[in-house]
This record gives C-alpha cells, sequence and structure tokens, in this order.
C-alpha cells in the first residue's frame, strides 16, 4: 500500500515502513518533541483520527506512540517520541485532538509523564492519592529500544540488537 | 455570600479541581458513581444552572483493574481468560482482538472452520450486546417493559453460546490458532432458529419502542455529535456510523473471514442519539445475515490449527491489531522482546474514546437529556477503566 506523500514529507528524525502484515501499521514516524505538535496537526488536517496514545517504558527512555488511523482511508501510523526518564516531558496534543486528553492523563498515571501545557493533567484511572506508576519497569526489566522495537530509530541510538553481555540480564 | 477558599477546601480531589465557575447561581451535582443511569461505577460531576448543564467531567477509575500491568506479567494464554473481563458485554471480540493480534505476530494460521465459528460466535455476541443495550438504554430512558423482551431474546444467545463456551457471560472461547472446542451437534440448527426468531421480533420492537413518539421525544435532535467530533476524539462504532460514515473495522480493515459475507454497515444522517439508536437496531439485522450465510457456509476441518505452538513466545516486535467490537473499534497493540511474557500489552478500548466527547456534548443540555445522551454512547464501564 503506498503511504501519502504528505506523510512521507513530514518533519521527524527518522521514519521506517513496516510491513503490515505483521505490524498492523504501514510507517513509524520519530519526531522530536517539538516536532510532535505540527505532526499531529497534519494528520488532524488530513482528516486522520487519534486512534490512542500509549508509551513503553525502554532503557533509553519512555518511549510514547500516537496510532492515528482515517476513516475512509486505509493504513495505520504511528508517532513515536522519545523521552529521557529523567526528565518525561513532552508538549500536549490535546488542543488539537481532543481526544488526546484522556489518553494523555492515562499516561501521566501509568508512567508519571509530563504532558506539558495539558488543560486538565489529574489522574484519571488512579487513584488521586498515590503517586504510583504502575506501568514504569524496573531498572532491570527495561530493554533497549533495539531489541523490542527493531524498526525504532532515533538519532544517536545504537541499532544492533542486545546482546548478553550488553545487558547482564539474560545471561542470568 | 459564600467564599472561594471555603469552596476549595470542601470536597474531594475531583471536586477541587472541577470549581465552580465564575456565577453564583450555579449548582455543582455529582451524577453517580451510584446513579442508575450509571450503571454503577461512573462518575460525573456537574456543574448545573436551574436544570441545564453548564460543565460536565466524567471521573473514572471505579473498576479498573490494570489489565495492560497484568498482560505484562502473564503469559499470553493465561492471560487470554482477561480478555472477557475487559468488556462482558462483547467478551468474544475482546478475546478475537487479543487471539489476532499474537496471530499476527507469529504468523499461526488460523482454519477456516475456526474462522467461521469465531464469526457466528463473535456476532451472537454482539446481538446479545445489542439487546442489552437496547434494554438498558429504555430502562434509562423510563421504559420498564422493553428490556423483558430484551433479556427474553437475549436468553437463547446466552444458551447457544454456554453450549459452544461453557460460559455464559465472561467467554474465553478463542484461542491461538483456533477456537477450543467444535461446535456441539445442535448449535448451528440453534443459530438459525434464533436468527429466524429474531428476525420476527424486530418489527415488534419496533412498534413497540422505536415508533413510540415518548422515545422520540426523549431521542430525536439530542446529543449531535458530527463526523467532525468524531474525528478529534477518535470515536468509533455506531457513534461514528450514526454520524453518516460507513466506518466499520469488518471492512476497513478486513480481518478473518469477513469479506466473504454480503451485509452492509448501516449508517445514519442524524448524527443525534435516534441515529445511533436505529444503527444498532440495524446492526442485529445485519449480524444475522451475517450469522445465516456463516452457518450455510461453514466448512468441514479442523477447529484447531494442529500445528499452533502450545507456548506462546512473543518475538521481538511490535504490532497492532484491530476488530469490530458491539461499541466500536478493538484494539490490541502488542510488543514482544523474545520472553515468556509480552513486553508491553496496550487495550484500546472504543468506548473510552467514546465517552470523552460526552464533555464537550453536554455543555448547554438539560440533565435528563444527559442520561439519554449517556445511554445512547452505549457504556460499559470496566471497558473504559480497564
Amino acid at each position: 500500500m503506498s503511504c501519502p506523500r504528505w506523510i512521507k514529507d513530514l518533519a521527524c528524525q527518522c521514519r521506517t515502513e513496516c510491513d503490515a502484515t505483521t505490524y498492523g501499521k504501514d510507517m513509524n514516524l520519530m519526531p522530536a518533541p517539538e516536532q510532535l505538535r505540527p505532526a499531529a496537526a497534519e494528520f488532524l488536517r488530513h482528516g486522520y483520527f487519534l486512534e490512542d496514545v500509549t508509551g513503553s517504558d525502554m532503557k533509553e527512555g519512555f518511549l510514547i506512540l500516537y496510532h492515528f488511523a482515517h476513516f475512509d482511508l486505509p493504513g495505520r501510523y504511528s508517532l513515536m517520541v522519545l523521552v529521557p526518564h529523567e526528565d518525561p516531558r513532552l508538549p500536549t496534543i490535546a488542543d488539537i485532538y481532543q481526544g488526546a486528553n484522556w489518553h494523555e492523563r492515562e499516561c501521566y498515571d501509568m508512567y508519571g509523564l509530563i504532558f506539558t501545557d495539558h488543560p486538565n493533567l489529574l489522574p484519571l484511572l488512579l487513584p488521586a492519592e498515590t503517586d504510583l506508576h504502575p506501568l514504569v519497569k524496573e531498572e532491570k526489566k527495561r530493554r533497549l529500544l533495539s531489541s523490542v522495537l527493531p524498526l525504532c530509530r532515533f538519532p544517536g541510538i545504537p541499532v544492533e540488537k542486545q546482546t548478553a553481555e550488553s545487558t547482564g540480564e539474560d545471561a542470568q | 455570600m459564600m467564599t472561594e477558599p471555603l469552596q476549595l477546601e470542601t470536597g474531594d480531589f475531583y471536586s477541587r479541581h472541577f470549581e465552580k465557575g465564575p456565577r453564583e447561581d450555579t449548582l455543582i451535582l455529582n451524577m453517580g458513581p451510584q446513579h442508575p443511569s450509571t450503571h454503577g461505577v461512573l462518575r460525573i460531576l456537574l456543574e448545573l444552572d436551574g436544570e441545564y448543564i453548564l460543565r460536565a467531567e466524567p471521573v473514572l477509575g471505579y473498576v479498573h483493574r490494570m489489565h495492560e500491568k497484568m498482560g505484562e506479567v502473564k503469559t499470553c494464554h493465561q492471560y487470554l481468560m482477561n480478555m472477557g473481563r475487559v468488556d462482558y458485554l462483547h467478551a468474544l471480540a475482546w478475546n478475537w482482538a487479543h487471539v489476532g493480534a499474537v496471530e499476527k505476530m507469529l504468523g499461526i494460521e488460523v482454519p477456516e472452520r475456526a474462522e467461521y465459528i469465531r464469526v457466528i460466535t463473535c456476532e451472537l455476541n454482539r446481538i446479545s450486546s445489542h439487546l442489552l443495550w437496547w434494554g438498558a438504554y429504555l430502562l434509562d430512558l423510563g421504559a420498564f417493559t422493553p428490556i423483558l423482551y430484551a433479556f427474553d431474546d437475549r436468553e437463547f444467545i446466552l444458551d447457544l453460546l454456554q453450549m459452544v463456551t461453557g460460559s455464559r457471560l465472561t467467554y474465553t472461547y478463542n484461542t491461538f490458532g483456533g477456537v477450543v472446542a467444535d461446535l456441539p451437534g445442535d448449535f448451528l440448527d440453534g443459530s438459525l432458529a434464533f436468527a429466524k426468531r429474531m428476525r420476527e421480533r424486530l418489527p415488534m420492537y419496533k412498534d413497540l419502542v422505536t415508533d413510540n413518539f415518548i422515545l422520540r421525544g426523549r431521542v430525536e435532535d439530542i446529543g449531535h455529535i458530527p463526523l467532525e467530533m468524531c474525528v478529534r476524539y477518535g470515536a468509533t462504532g455506531p457513534v461514528v456510523r450514526g454520524a453518516g460514515k460507513p466506518y466499520d473495522t469488518r471492512r476497513a480493515e478486513p480481518y478473518s473471514v469477513y469479506d466473504r459475507f454480503d451485509f452492509e454497515i448501516p449508517t445514519s444522517d442524524r448524527d443525534d442519539a435516534f441515529g445511533r439508536y436505529q444503527v444498532r437496531l440495524a446492526e442485529i439485522e445485519q449480524s444475522l445475515r451475517i450469522i445465516e450465510q456463516a452457518v450455510t457456509g461453514i466448512p468441514a476441518g479442523d477447529f484447531l490449527n494442529p500445528k499452533a505452538p502450545k507456548k506462546i513466545k512473543l518475538p521481538v516486535g511490535e504490532t497492532y491489531y484491530a476488530v469490530e467490537g458491539a461499541r466500536g473499534k478493538i484494539g490490541v497493540y502488542l510488543q514482544g522482546d523474545g520472553g515468556p511474557t509480552p513486553y508491553r500489552v496496550r487495550l484500546r478500548s472504543p468506548t473510552y474514546s467514546n465517552l470523552s466527547l460526552f464533555s464537550e456534548v453536554a455543555g448547554g443540555i438539560l440533565l435528563p437529556d444527559a442520561v439519554s445522551i449517556l445511554g445512547s454512547l452505549d457504556l460499559v464501564i470496566p471497558e473504559i477503566d480497564r
């Protein structure tokens, strides 16, 4: 399936095409945090809807995924943003896609991600009194991006497959 | 005159953040979690001016069970039974979404007979979900009788599905590479008999309820959700079809053997609560068509791929698999690292996105209409909270 021209032209750090028969999506786009909002606005301008926003805890940082699909056109595209564990901040897209409001609150619950300028960043599913982030993994359980998502490329992050020596975990 | 600081100190976390607006003659009201029309576990904070809603904010989390975390610590087989608990009204679609995602990642082939069995059981389950919605929605609107009729018909489906799956509500029937057991002898005849019965009942539903002018007064021109709003919120299922867009995952991202069946995707241009009502009732009819075609065309053969692995280990990579549930697009996103448990499991619940637009729709409407709108979204709170 051919990917629309404007998606190929979208400003981002890296992009990789996926085989939809095993990946269920057509392309991964990896924008820098400051490129996220223009990219989301472009998806909205072309009539794509936001399926969900979710995260994954990797060794290199938190990976935040945005899945987009269209009511008329085939294909699923995902934006992936990487933020460091020490400063998990990224801009909100809740003013572009209002549906992202709850998804971002859920990511705040699960990972403690801070979406800057979010209109109402309160816990959504978890009790307000806890500061528990259940989907944050222990340091030794975190995996390198390259050993979970080989099609995910970020500048400065090596793409070699994880070896037993590099983690010290598989050897146990 | 009430002072501002006093108001901020009273109430709980949410009401403190849901501050009163600048006006002094408004009232903050909690609708739920015990309100009957929120079905027990949803709370909506409202700011009211008389009977008119100025602002509304759903508060979630009352049945949050952290299914996504369980997905990371259980093997795929162990996790399968969680799926029937996410959305207990359309459990088989959730079964299918998880099983389909794993099959897609591992490239497990599903025998044709198993695909047909999945279609028949999933569509029966969709009808039972729509019937329960129909009864409960009308109950919310003050009509008691319809739910008795709906449960009468639903009972036939529960009996049929019990024959196949062994349970009546939280099914765990699909498995990786097929289904766990073949169909019992009289299931197919029973499905056809049910389809015949249901077709005879639908005109009665129409006469009794759909054409009733009291109902029309409660649903017509209430809760307009235009297509543009569905795009911004990611609303799917009968909500987007009620806004005139024939978007159905069974056609948009064809999976299984749905491309072999002749069925329509009902839509309505009304984009109000009545439009969504009509879409769901028409979907019952289309599901019956699919069941009849599938029962006639079901091939003999294996119900489970004999080569399907007994132990599932997700390979390195990711996958997204979507199916059409009774309430919209169900998505399962998996990440694998080669270990015995998935690295990440993400469940995309359709009602989560569908309910999130409620705040925008509710501004300026009457309080009784909020009940009508919430019901027309077909909320299953355990699916929203996961």
